[in-house]
């Protein structure tokens, strides 16, 4: 019987920093699905889901659900009723494959418009809302999820980017403090 | 900074997307010369003036869409549309 691979962050040693009003947290080890619509489809995984492309809702059993692209959605955590049926959806397990980071705080808004390219005022990126944009010149998910009434941040890269993405993350706090 | 419109993500920074060429049809490979072969694949019009371009949002949608630029004064003009020239987006 294979050895179930233990997971390892793309982050060693710590795994959160925290500055004056914002902390980052390493998230990765939360399972992530990314499911492509079949074209022949004609809507079904969508249908499905219930997301269109930019936006993000929690589905009943916990999994946040974000349209990323047209046509494509990322499943964050545990899912058990999420996954949409086999026909019309491909699916991929990127658990491995991405990094994926917390950024959270009063002042998370500030950290990440120092390295983002994209305009994240509240009319432009509220919560729920998905979008694709350069952090740290890095290409990254960006999903507003709000904990708490407290602005927060879900922030996805290629995993073998994540350790520089978190470094650049907490400088750009850091300067800030 | 040129602000290219996406048609799925919106206006977005042109360092956030890829400028692939001049978008005209593909001719029919079983009916087509080396020379007009050679022509549609790396032969460009550039007039100082109107062109549809076929765009890349790398960053943003991955999707490709088909605009129309002035190149001389890099204004834009008309939604943007999908590769085969229906609107872009399945959403």
């Amino acid at each position: 019987m294979p050895e179930q691979a233990e997971f390892t962050g793309p982050v060693a040693g710590t795994r959160e920093v925290s500055g004056t009003g914002w902390s980052l947290r390493d998230q990765s080890p939360i399972p992530k699905l990314l499911v492509y619509e079949d074209f022949e489809s004609d809507g079904l995984v969508r249908g499905h889901l219930g997301v269109a492309f930019g936006a993000s809702t929690t589905a009943p059993d916990g999994v946040l659900v974000c349209g990323v692209r047209p046509g494509e959605w990322l499943l964050l955590g545990e899912r058990s009723g999420s996954v949409p049926p086999a026909s019309g959806a491909v699916t991929v397990d990127l658990t491995h494959g991405l990094a994926m980071f917390r950024l959270t705080g009063p002042a998370a808004r500030h950290v990440l418009a120092a390295v983002c390219s994209i305009d994240i005022a509240e009319a432009m990126l509220p919560n729920g809302a998905v979008c694709g944009a350069s952090v740290a010149r890095l290409a990254c998910t960006l999903a507003r999820d709000d904990v708490a009434g407290e602005h927060s941040y879900l922030i996805l890269s290629q995993r073998s980017a994540g350790r520089y993405l978190f470094e650049a993350l907490g400088d750009a706090g850091g300067s800030r403090t | 900074m040129l602000l290219v419109p996406c048609p799925n993500c919106g206006p977005r920074n042109s360092a956030d997307l890829t400028l692939v060429g001049e978008s005209e049809p593909r001719p029919d490979p079983a009916a087509t010369t080396p020379v007009e072969w050679r022509s549609y694949l790396y032969e460009e019009d550039n007039p100082a003036g109107w062109t549809r371009e076929t765009w890349y949002c790398r960053l943003g949608c991955g999707r490709f869409f088909v605009t129309e630029r002035h190149r001389a004064e890099n204004r834009f003009r008309n939604p943007p549309l999908g590769p085969s020239g229906e609107p872009p987006g399945r959403t």
